[in-house]
């Protein structure tokens, strides 16, 4: 017994401080706590979890930063090799809102022979798949130079549960094969497939079949319980047919501007310079349904687009520049105010704008959860797609990430080299702003705060483009997207893409 | 029967290095190192890799570790880990781990993450030579950091084989670890994972250890090592681990060739700190010959 007298005394110390003192103990942590969640990642579903759907996208909230102040955000392989990187303005109060730093998750990069490019594919239809990696935030440039720190996160996505939400991919055949697609042009065929799903809900719609719904992309968010309204084209399939892969070939809605009564049998050219989400309803029932009520683990609709569009079919080509760099004039200044899902009379406008007020006034959240701050968003969508496709992660783990990052400034509009030869130089009170993108389309700014008109900072009277550097290269080169449109423009008339006043 | 025995062990240390040569995971890896426990390093488990051998009835462990972060806003961040084990029979051990963000200033973050272990050894023939088995199961919230759902939960189960040898004397031993484990939730599988490892035991005072984390013999890739030293005085135990070592691969026309001209790469390796109670209230159980 004297032997265990010690041992016996911690043990009973120890028992007697978590089960007698459990208050003590809480209300000392409380009174130890900042309540400061220093890195969290949500899904598209603004959760905050470890677990995602495939093809889901991943956002990153920071806190407890410089109010103000400027930040990388990196996604390390366990190499420390940048998987995708975003950078961000924190807010007043030190926050980076959540912001999408991962698109596709849990797809791969695989290259295709066939299409002599890379494509995403699903790993695997059965397993449960692991990421693990770190978030690291530091300061972009030296605004904040005492900040500099990583931590470890891991993801899983299952693509086996008891009726997994169904992953809805908009794609092409290639030799009889789906492969994934998030840019078409006119006179393509549109194809839909989903995975994770294997039967019609319960209960079963009567027709037996699940209802394929067309939507304009507007800048907006899917929540669920939310009413399917703003309908291009709706088409009925088979659960085996979606497993397949079937072709959208129905009729656009009577009078619904540009798409009006063409038919989906090929991409209509009305499409043109439009993006689209798919969304599958399983119970037919008109709503989107992400859950069946009263469960956790039963899904139900599925939704290719949600907060980021879900293809795009590419414009014309804009005339010949005079210049000859071969850029790509497009509207990308955003006053970022959205209206929902309820529109019918036009084709959104993603609230691109000739006109800013200094002080910021009059602009607003893209959607209430994210992008949080006012002034003025990018937003490139649909876009003119010069993509050499190539991601451009520098993980080394090359199966790792299919994504992108690009840069983004705000330059003056008399300064604007459109010939390429001088570096691009983000005006005062601005930085370059580097973004991750989808794959493909290159689309996914979905209004980020690019200059942000902060309490006693106003933004610069003056005129300015907005310039998409897609290769990074720092010069407005072929491919790059140049804001030096009015809105509704389809060519620069005095190269000015918005001004401030 | 003892030249039979080493024989065995040589065979179980060369499958260990077979499997090591094929390839790794490192984002597996980096997963271990987040969810695994604070082992009694060398003893119920290597650092990561856990062994076959538990605490024993009625003994407790307390074990803390950290890493520094990072600076936010000038103030530096350390991530730690604080786990309590159990040995509630011979063979069975449970433990509970909290990670939690903590401030130079000692202020807690409110980023915290629960996780839940249990073994239990189910071969057990003797102490030394033969293989002990056990089977364990480490578990991590998905949501919040709840386990009120068990869809909301991903578990981590393995089997561990570890093998006892001693060197002249059983104040000396060595033991050599393989492990294989899979993620499951949902009643979905990951693909299965392999680890392994050695530790030496010199006069339960001095303990050194290394081991290779998450290597997965589908694929081939460089292997991810983690190794360390431990000195133990009395019920108190203090060590320090490197983690995160990066085998490269040389060129070479066969894997020998491979090897030998590998190197080890520490640009991505961190230093680990751990410091450890014992709280022995059961006797030891005796040796089995």
């Amino acid at each position: 017994m004297k032997k265990h007298a010690i041992p016996l005394f911690v043990l009973a110390l120890l028992t007697v401080l978590v089960f007698t003192s459990c208050d003590m103990i809480n209300n000392f942590i409380a009174s130890r706590t900042r309540n400061i969640a220093v890195i969290q990642v949500f899904n598209s579903n603004h959760e905050e979890t470890r677990y995602f759907q495939p093809n889901d996208t991943m956002y990153v909230q920071i806190q407890g930063l410089k109010a103000n102040g400027f930040y990388q955000v990196d996604c390390l392989d366990p190499d420390s090799k940048v998987i995708t990187t975003l950078t961000a303005l924190a807010d007043e109060n030190g926050v980076i809102a959540p912001s999408p730093i991962w698109y596709d998750v849990g797809f791969k990069k695989v290259y295709n022979v066939s299409l002599g490019r890379y494509v995403a594919v699903l790993p695997s239809t059965t397993e449960l798949g692991l990421n693990a990696f770190n978030i690291r935030i530091h300061d972009a440039e030296a605004t904040d130079t005492v900040t500099d720190f990583k931590l470890p996160f891991f993801v899983v996505y299952n693509t086996n549960i008891s009726r997994p939400q169904p992953i809805i991919m908009a794609g092409r055949m290639d030799n009889s094969i789906f492969v994934v697609e998030n840019s078409f042009a006119a006179g393509d065929g549109l194809y839909v497939q989903a995975a994770n799903l294997t039967s019609l809900p319960t209960p079963a719609p009567e027709s037996g079949k699940v209802m394929i719904y067309l939507v304009p992309f507007d800048g907006g968010y899917y929540k669920d319980g939310e009413p399917i309204t703003n309908i291009v084209a709706k088409q009925e399939a088979t659960i085996d047919q979606l497993i397949a892969g079937v072709q959208f070939t129905a009729t656009s809605t009577a009078g619904f501007p540009d798409v009006g009564g063409a038919s989906w049998a090929t991409i209509p050219t009305g499409a043109k310079g439009h993006a689209f989400s798919v969304i599958v309803d399983v119970n037919e029932n008109g709503i989107y349904d992400e859950k069946k009520e009263g469960t956790t683990d039963y899904y139900l609709d599925g939704i290719d687009g949600n907060g980021v569009a879900g293809f795009i079919v590419k414009s014309d080509p804009p005339p010949p520049p005079v210049v000859n760099v071969d850029y790509i004039p497009a509207n990308i200044a955003s006053g970022g105010v959205s209206w929902g899902h309820f529109w019918f009379e036009n084709w959104p406008d993603y609230d691109y704008r000739n006109t800013f007020n200094a002080d910021g006034s009059q602009t607003q959240y893209g959607w209430d959860w994210q992008y949080g701050g006012y002034g003025v968003k990018a937003l490139w969508n649909p876009y003119l797609s010069h993509d050499p496709q190539v991601p451009n992660s520098g993980a080394a783990n090359s199966e790792l990430y299919y994504g992108k990052y690009v840069d983004v400034y705000i330059v003056d509009a008399a300064a604007v080299d459109l010939t390429g030869a001088t570096k691009i130089t983000p005006v005062t009170g601005t930085h370059k702003m580097t973004m991750p993108v989808q794959y493909a389309c290159t689309n996914g700014a979905a209004q980020q705060t690019i200059w942000r008109a902060s309490p006693g900072s106003p933004m610069t009277v003056g005129s300015y483009c907005v310039v998409v550097d897609v290769d990074q290269d720092g010069y407005v080169s072929d491919g790059d997207l140049v804001d030096n449109l009015h809105k509704g423009e389809s060519a620069p008339s005095d190269g000015i893409g918005f001004s401030v006043q | 029967m003892k030249k039979r025995l080493l024989l065995l062990a040589f065979a179980l240390l060369l499958c260990i290095g077979s499997a090591v040569a094929q390839a790794e995971d490192t984002q597996f890896a980096l997963f271990k190192r987040t969810i695994a426990p604070v082992m009694r390093w060398g003893e119920n488990g290597i650092m990561t890799v856990p062994k076959a051998t538990t605490l024993g009835r009625a003994n407790f462990f307390v074990g803390a570790m950290g890493q520094k972060a990072g600076t936010l806003q000038g103030l530096d961040l350390y991530l730690t880990s604080a786990s309590l084990m159990a040995g509630t029979s011979d063979d069975v051990e449970i433990g509970y781990t909290r990670r939690q963000l903590i401030w130079e200033d000692l202020y807690f973050s409110n980023l915290s993450m629960d996780t839940f272990h249990m073994k239990a050894r189910f071969l057990n023939l003797t102490d030394y030579f033969i293989p002990q088995a056990a089977l364990g199961i480490n578990a991590v919230s998905l949501r919040d950091n709840k386990f009120t759902d068990r869809n909301s939960i991903l578990f981590n189960p393995y089997l561990a084989v570890t093998s006892t040898i001693p060197i002249f004397t059983t104040k000396m031993l060595l033991s050599v670890t393989a492990v294989a484990e899979t993620i499951m939730n949902q009643n979905a599988l990951g693909s299965y994972q392999f680890s392994g490892g050695a530790d030496l035991n010199l006069f339960n005072f001095l303990y050194g250890f290394a081991e290779i984390q998450g290597f997965n013999p589908a694929a081939t890739n460089s292997e991810v090592i983690n190794a360390g030293a431990k000195l133990r005085l009395g019920s108190l135990s203090a060590g320090v681990g490197l983690f995160n070592i990066k085998l490269v691969k040389g060129e070479g026309a066969t894997v020998v060739d491979q090897y030998a001209s590998s190197f080890l790469d520490l640009a991505n390796a961190n230093y680990m700190a751990t410091v450890a109670l014992d709280i022995r209230l059961g006797k030891k159980a005796p040796a089995k010959k």
